[in-house]
């Protein structure tokens, strides 16, 4: 499998600083030389490479953006450019960055006691210890206020019951971080918050979840809770808050996921560009001599360079603290069309190879069906912004 | 005893050149430069060594080049070197380099065996004879022994090994050191080593004018089938059939 190599039609890396290219080029590097060999046959077989974990955690890139705990306090601009070029290698991969540093560490850093902290940051930044967030349901996903998980308040502790669906990470878990409904705790309007429920809880149990067409290297579960009980210490106190909490771990997480797409884009591209001036039809000339061939690479390059100069001033602001969430529904709901989009496209240019797994394309195709529907549907994303700019709720 | 690492930087293996309207130089506008993989081996080789012995105090890199360079320098330094110096110029010259060297109080010179844009491996066997230093070429193992150095080199199939008494300058090939990669915490750490950065006013004078300069002519792209001597050998069939149609 190619290398995969930064897209940089308009000088985009002329505006980050020297550390932010570093970042970019030691991802990249690490990405060529540990992911790109075995992705592939993970995809193929429905592996989690695990011997990642270690790697990555040794690279410092989980909990990237978070300070203290083992982790380094990058801006944000390096954590999107770490994740994409994760993707750029995986969806998978990027995946299990963004749960494990924006919907795991975050919240423990954001809502955490100072014991739980203490307890679990240090290991989840190295990848000693692997997390997980549930907060989907069966019944409940884009709309999780009316998830049924709840928590009731014992003398011993909490007693969880329900079940979470779609959890990526659940059976390797070691923490999960389970959102539940809990009468007299939560001050949110839908009672919401959350707890961290450890492996080997007495009640808990996870369903691994396979026969699945897309992020095929990476675990997704089911989350089981019967009158699992779970001490006091817990529930993270900062949670209380309700479902706010929640959104604002999806916020962190979605901006990364907003950068990886530009990276899964990204290979694509370069895919097709390479495969079109090999590739041979009529007249003795290469694909990318044909006009329509070439409309399509100059849409893909135009594309992917007006996401990444959007996604920049976006993460900017994040940065100086202006960001608003109807921001990063913009770039999560345009980045992750586009690079499907462009995967798509890339996949008809290489004809029959387009569907081999000796090229990436249909592996990326298939990873962003499911990045294109979890942290907010594409719909989702339109409502948010379309409530943004008219002030009428449609959802 | 210090530890001095040359360093330079390149373009990227995956540039494209392009040649500016003066048919002499090389647009260098959308080139990515890296630090020359060569002197990237240097730097591992020199923080082994360094972890090999408690004797080994600062591994101070040195580069002679433009502003950017400064990229390079922050990248070795993410993998672990302790300081780095750049003397800003756009042309190198060993006496300057030496005398930094020889102010740097450095026992041992280790450069890349060659850098992989010019292909020229001038830089350190200059700076070696100027300094009088024993020096050995495309080294692939560095260790230790009683305090002597042993340079290990593969020429011809063959290996030679060489006892150093230091100070003496190697350049390094690859081996079986893999270079580490500048982590995220090398990266943050590097941001605070220091990088002194030192104007030259040297002349270039080596007497050396580029007349022209042109791009090979197109070479007839090149295809590798991979996979097992059979596999391929199948692929390759297929191709010369159904893309060359010469079978
Ligand atoms: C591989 C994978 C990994 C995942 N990992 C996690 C995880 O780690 N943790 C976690 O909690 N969840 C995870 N999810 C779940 C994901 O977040 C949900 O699937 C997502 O929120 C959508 O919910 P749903 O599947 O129930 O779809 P639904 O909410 O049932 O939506 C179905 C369709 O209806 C549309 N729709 C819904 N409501 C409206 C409306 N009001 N107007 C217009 N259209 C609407 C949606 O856009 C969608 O197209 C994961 C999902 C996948 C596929």
């Amino acid at each position: 499998m190619a290398d995969i190599r930064m897209t940089d039609f308009a000088e985009f890396t002329s505006l980050l600083s020297s550390e932010e290219n570093l970042i970019l080029n030691s991802t990249k590097d690490f990405v060529n030389k540990e992911v790109m060999p075995i992705i592939d046959d993970a995809f193929m077989d429905a592996r989690f490479p695990d011997e990642l974990v270690p790697k990555v955690g040794a690279m410092g890139f989980l909990g990237a953006p978070l300070d203290g705990y083992g982790c380094p306090g990058l801006n944000y601009v390096s954590y999107g450019l770490i994740n994409m070029m994760l993707e750029a290698g995986d969806s998978a991969l990027r995946s299990f960055n963004s749960v494990q540093s924006s919907l795991v560490m975050f919240p423990l850093h954001s809502f955490g006691s100072d014991a739980q902290k203490t307890k679990f940051l240090p290991k989840l930044a190295t990848g000693e210890m692997i997390g997980c967030f549930g907060l989907t349901e069966p019944d409940h996903g884009s709309n999780p206020a009316g998830m049924v998980t709840y928590a009731k308040k014992t003398d011993k502790g909490f007693v969880l019951n329900g079940a979470k669906m779609w959890i990526t990470n659940g059976s390797v878990a070691d923490l999960a971080i389970v959102w539940a409904k809990c009468e007299g705790v939560s001050e949110g309007k839908n009672n919401i918050c959350a707890f961290v429920v450890e492996k080997n809880t007495p009640g808990f149990s996870t369903r691994l979840m396979t026969q699945k067409h897309s992020l095929r290297a990476s675990i997704t579960s089911e989350l089981i809770f019967e009158d699992c009980l779970i001490p006091h210490e817990n529930l993270l106190p900062g949670s209380t808050v309700g479902l706010k909490a929640a959104l604002m771990c999806l916020n962190s997480a979605r901006l990364g996921i907003a950068w990886g797409a530009i990276g899964a884009a990204m290979a694509c591209y370069q895919t097709a560009l390479d495969y079109s001036l090999t590739r041979v039809q009529f007249h003795d000339k290469p694909i990318a001599s044909h006009q329509l061939i070439q409309k399509d690479l100059v849409d893909m390059l135009t594309e992917i360079t007006k996401a990444q100069f959007l996604t920049l001033q976006i993460t900017r602001l994040k940065e100086q603290g202006k960001v608003k969430p109807e921001h990063i529904s913009m770039v999560k709901r345009n980045n992750v069309a586009m690079a499907l989009g462009i995967s798509r496209t890339a996949r008809a240019i290489l004809g029959a190879n387009g569907i081999s797994s000796e090229y990436p394309v249909m592996r990326h195709m298939c990873n962003l069906e499911s990045v294109i529907t979890y942290e907010g549907t594409d719909n989702v994303h339109i409502l948010t912004l379309g409530k943004y700019i008219t002030g009428i709720s449609a959802f | 005893m210090n530890i001095v690492v040359i360093v330079s930087q390149t373009p990227d293996t995956t540039t494209k050149v392009v040649l500016n309207s003066d048919k002499k130089s090389i647009d260098e506008s959308g080139i990515t430069w890296i630090l020359n993989p060569y002197a990237e081996f240097a730097i591992e080789k020199a923080l082994k060594l360094k972890e090999a012995n408690p004797q080994v105090g600062e591994i101070i890199l040195l580069a002679m080049g433009p502003e950017r360079t400064v990229e390079a320098l922050r990248q070795g330094l993410a993998m672990g070197a302790d300081r780095a110096v750049l003397i800003k110029s756009n042309f190198v010259n060993t006496e300057v380099l030496a005398a930094k060297v020889k102010e740097l109080d450095a026992k041992l010179v280790l450069g890349g065996k060659k850098s992989i844009d010019t292909e020229s491996a001038n830089t350190e066997a200059g700076l070696a004879a100027r300094l009088d230093l024993a020096f050995v070429h495309c080294a692939n193992k560095l260790s230790w022994e009683g305090g002597k150095l042993i340079a290990s080199r593969e020429i011809s199939g063959e290996n030679q090994s060489f006892v150093l008494t230091l100070p003496a300058l190697v350049t390094c090939d690859k081996g079986e050191d893999e270079p580490r990669y500048a982590s995220i915490m090398g990266i943050m750490k590097a941001k605070k080593k220091e990088l002194d950065e030192i104007y030259s006013s040297a002349q270039d004078d080596i007497g050396i004018e580029i007349v022209e300069a042109r791009l090979p002519a197109l070479r007839g792209s090149v295809k590798i089938f991979d996979g097992s001597p059979a596999e391929a050998a199948e692929k390759l069939l297929k191709a010369l059939r159904e893309e060359a149609k010469v079978l």
